[in-house]
C-alpha cells in the first residue's frame, strides 16, 4: 500500500541545510495498522505529510497502491487526498462556525458526490457515534466530540488509508481510548490501512507494529501478533 | 466541484460575518445607486428636451428684429420695428426655405357670453401650420384668403376651449378678443408644454392683417418663423435669410444687421448633446464610487483570505483542488458586488422614482442603465476578487494547515 523508498526532505533556512527526513525506507502493506513514535523532532509529521500527499520529498520515491506520486500533478494529488486518503490531525481542524454534518459533507463537494451527501453524512456520523449531534457547531462540541467529527469527515470517502497525527494529543485518556477504538473497529471490520502517530506508549498498543523514529530515520521496527 | 454548491459555500460563508459583508457591500451598493439614479436624472432630462424638440418642429430659424449681438458684444435690441409680413413673403422665395411664417404676438382679454380669460394672441398666416407642425383638430387653419381679406375668424387653443367654452362646440361660436368679435373656425390639437414650461394650448391664433391693424395696432412683426427645406440645407438657409433681409431692409456692406437669426434646431440638437454629456459625466462620477466600492470588496476578500487559511488548508487535505479554492473565493467576491448591485439598483430605482415624485423634474430608469450596473457590479466583483482568491489558490497546504 505505501512503498517509501530512500526518502529525503531538507528544509533550507538561511544558510544551514535542515534534514528532516534522513533516508526512509518503509514498506505499510494493505490493511495493516501502524503507530509511529519517537522524540519530537524527529520528522514524524514530516513523514506523514508526505504519506499524505499533501508534501513532496527532496529525493527518494514514495508509490502509494502502485502509483509513484511524483510524476502526479497537483489536482491529482488532490484528487488521491480526496478519494483514497483521510486524515486526522491533532488540532481536529474543523471547520469553524460549521456544523458537525457540513464539516462531514466538505470531502463530497469536492468529487462530485452531491445527490444522497446528507444520508452519508449522517451514517458516518452515526458510526463514530455521534448521532443527534448533526447540526451542532464545531465549537459546541467537546475535544472527543469535535475527533470523532474529523474521523466521520475523513471515512466519507470510504478511503483505503487513514493518517492520524496525534490524533489523541489534545484528549484526556478515556478519550483517547475511545477513539482509539474507533480506528481499531475500521482498521479490524473495514480493513482500513491506518497510520497514526502518538507519543504514548499506551496508545501506540493498539496498532500492531510500532515504528521508532530518531532524527529523521528509522530506528526500530517491531511487530505485535 | 459544481458551481452551485460553491454558490452555497459562498452565501453561507458571506452570512457567517453579516455585518461585515454589509459594509463591504455598502460600497457597491451606494456606487450602483448612484450610477442609477445619476442616469435616470440625466435620461430624464434629455427625454424632456428630445420631446419639446419634437413639439417646436424641425429644421427651425427663428428671426427677431434688432441686433442682439456685434462682434461678439452683445448690444441693445435698437430698432424693433424692423421686420415686416413682407419679409416673410419675400424669404418663402428662398429655394432652401420650406416656408416663414410672421407672427405678432399680445395678450388678449377673451370674452364669451357670461365667460371671460386672460390668454396670448398671436397673428400669423397659413404657413404657420406647417412650420410648426400644428394642425386642427376640428374645423380649418387660417388661411390666405384670411390674412387677405383681413377676416375676424380665429383658431382656438384647447386650454382656451376648456376655459370659455366647457363642454360647448365652439366652432362658428363667436368671441370677443379685446371687444372686437371673432368667429371661432378651428380648435388647435394639444401642443403641451414648451421648453420654457409655458402651457402652448393657451392660445388664440388670428389672422396676421387683423391682429395687427384690429388688435394691436401695428407695423411690424414681433418673429419670423422659417422652416429650411431639410436638415442639410440649414446653414444655406440661415446664410439665404441673412442676405435677402439685408438685401430688403438696405443694409450697407459692413454695416450692422437690424435683425438677428437663431438656428433654434441646432440650438436645441446642441442643448441635446450637452445634456448627454452630462449624464455620460455623471455617471462617469457615480461609477467612481463603484471603482471604490470595488478595491474596498478587494481588501475584505484579502482579509477573509488569510484569516481563513486554515480553512483552506483543511479544503486541500480534503481533495479541493486549486481551481475550486480560486472559484470559491471569486464566487463570495462576485456574490457580494452583485447582491450590493441588486439592491444598489433597487434603491436607485427608489431614488429616481422618489425625485420623480417630490420635485417636478421627471427622472427616467433605463434599462441599459439597469443592465450596465448588473454588468459593472459582476465585472467589479471578477476583477477584485481574482487577486485574493488566486492567493488562496496558491496557498500551500501545510504551511495553511499549520496557519494559526
Ligand atoms: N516547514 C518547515 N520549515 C523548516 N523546518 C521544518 C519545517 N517543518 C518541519 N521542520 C523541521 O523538521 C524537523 C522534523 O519536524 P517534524 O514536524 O516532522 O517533527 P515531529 O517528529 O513531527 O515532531 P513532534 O513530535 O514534535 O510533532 C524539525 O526539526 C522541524 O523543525
Ligand atoms: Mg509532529
Amino acid at each position: 500500500m505505501i512503498e517509501a523508498m530512500d526518502l529525503v526532505k531538507e528544509y533550507v533556512i538561511g544558510d544551514t541545510t535542515l534534514r528532516a527526513l534522513d533516508g526512509v525506507n518503509l514498506h505499510i502493506g494493505r490493511g495493516e495498522f501502524a503507530a509511529i513514535m519517537g522524540p519530537s523532532g524527529s520528522g514524524k509529521s514530516t513523514f506523514m505529510n508526505i504519506v499524505g500527499c499533501l508534501d513532496r520529498p527532496t529525493s527518494g520515491s514514495y508509490i502509494l497502491d502502485g502509483t509513484p506520486v511524483e510524476t502526479l500533478s497537483g489536482d491529482a494529488l488532490a484528487g488521491i487526498r480526496n478519494r483514497m486518503l483521510g486524515f486526522v490531525f491533532q488540532g481536529f481542524n474543523l471547520l469553524p462556525r460549521t456544523t458537525a454534518l457540513e464539516n462531514v459533507e466538505l470531502p463530497m463537494y469536492y468529487n462530485g458526490h452531491e445527490e444522497d451527501m446528507e444520508e452519508r453524512a449522517y451514517a458516518a456520523l452515526k458510526s463514530v457515534g455521534l448521532s443527534g449531534r448533526e447540526r451542532h457547531f464545531s465549537s459546541q462540541l467537546s475535544g472527543g466530540q469535535q475527533q470523532r467529527v474529523a474521523i466521520a469527515r475523513a471515512l466519507i470517502n470510504d478511503p483505503s488509508v487513514i493518517l492520524a497525527d496525534e490524533p489523541t494529543g489534545n484528549l484526556d485518556s478515556k478519550t483517547s481510548i475511545e477513539i482509539m477504538d474507533i480506528f481499531t473497529k475500521l482498521n479490524g471490520e473495514k480493513g482500513i490501512t491506518i497510520v497514526l502517530v502518538t507519543h504514548e506508549p499506551d496508545i501506540a498498543s493498539f496498532a500492531k507494529r510500532r515504528i521508532h523514529f530518531r532524527d529523521g530515520k528509522i530506528v526500530s521496527d517491531e511487530r505485535t501478533n | 466541484m459544481f458551481i452551485l454548491p460553491t454558490i452555497k459555500i459562498a452565501f453561507r460563508g458571506l452570512r457567517v460575518n453579516k455585518m461585515r459583508s454589509g459594509l463591504t457591500m455598502l460600497g457597491i451598493i451606494i456606487g450602483v445607486a448612484a450610477v442609477i439614479t445619476m442616469l435616470a436624472v440625466g435620461e430624464g432630462a434629455r427625454e424632456y428636451l428630445a420631446k419639446s424638440i419634437a413639439s417646436l418642429g424641425s429644421n427651425l430659424i427663428l428671426v427677431i428684429p434688432g441686433s442682439t449681438t456685434s462682434g461678439g458684444a452683445r448690444m441693445g435690441t435698437g430698432n424693433t420695428n424692423t421686420l415686416v409680413p413682407s419679409d416673410a413673403q419675400a424669404l418663402e422665395g428662398e429655394s432652401a426655405i420650406d416656408a416663414a411664417a410672421p407672427m405678432v404676438r399680445g395678450v388678449g382679454q377673451v370674452v364669451f357670453q357670461d365667460r371671460n380669460w386672460n390668454t396670448a394672441v398671436m397673428g400669423t398666416t397659413g404657413s404657420y401650420e406647417r412650420i410648426r407642425d400644428w394642425p386642427v383638430s376640428e374645423g380649418r387653419f387660417i388661411n390666405r384668403q384670411d390674412v387677405d381679406g383681413m377676416t375676424k375668424d380665429c383658431l382656438v387653443g384647447t386650454t382656451v376651449v376648456q376655459e370659455i367654452f366647457g363642454d360647448e362646440d365652439p366652432l362658428g361660436r363667436i368671441i370677443r378678443i379685446n371687444q372686437v368679435p371673432f368667429t371661432v373656425v378651428g380648435v388647435l390639437q394639444k401642443k403641451g408644454q414648451s421648453l420654457m414650461g409655458q402651457d402652448q394650448d393657451d392660445i388664440i391664433i388670428t389672422p396676421l392683417s387683423t391682429a395687427m391693424s384690429r388688435l394691436f395696432g401695428k407695423t411690424s412683426v414681433n418673429a419670423i418663423m422659417v422652416k429650411g427645406k431639410s436638415d442639410s440645407l440649414m446653414n444655406h438657409a440661415v446664410e439665404q435669410v441673412k442676405t435677402l433681409l439685408r438685401q430688403r431692409h438696405r443694409i450697407p456692406e459692413g454695416g450692422d444687421d437690424d435683425f438677428s437669426v437663431m438656428n433654434l434646431s441646432e440650438m436645441l440638437a446642441a442643448a441635446e448633446a450637452q445634456t448627454k454629456i452630462m449624464t455620460m459625466l455623471l455617471g462617469a462620477v457615480a461609477s467612481v464610487s463603484l471603482l471604490v466600492g470595488g478595491i474596498g470588496i478587494m481588501n475584505i476578500m484579502l482579509v477573509s483570505v488569510t484569516e481563513r487559511t486554515r480553512e483552506i488548508g483543511i479544503r486541500m487535505a480534503v481533495g479541493a483542488r486549486e481551481r475550486d479554492i480560486l472559484l470559491q473565493f471569486l464566487v463570495e467576491a462576485v456574490v457580494l458586488s452583485l447582491t450590493g448591485g441588486v439592491i444598489g439598483i433597487l434603491l436607485g430605482v427608489g431614488f429616481s422614482t422618489a425625485i420623480s415624485e417630490f420635485s417636478r423634474f421627471q427622472t427616467s430608469v433605463s434599462l441599459f442603465s439597469v443592465l450596465l450596473s448588473f454588468a459593472f457590479s459582476a465585472a467589479v466583483g471578477i476583477f477584485f476578487g481574482f487577486y485574493p482568491a488566486r492567493k488562496a489558490a496558491g496557498m500551500d497546504p501545510i504551511s495553511a494547515l499549520r496557519y494559526e
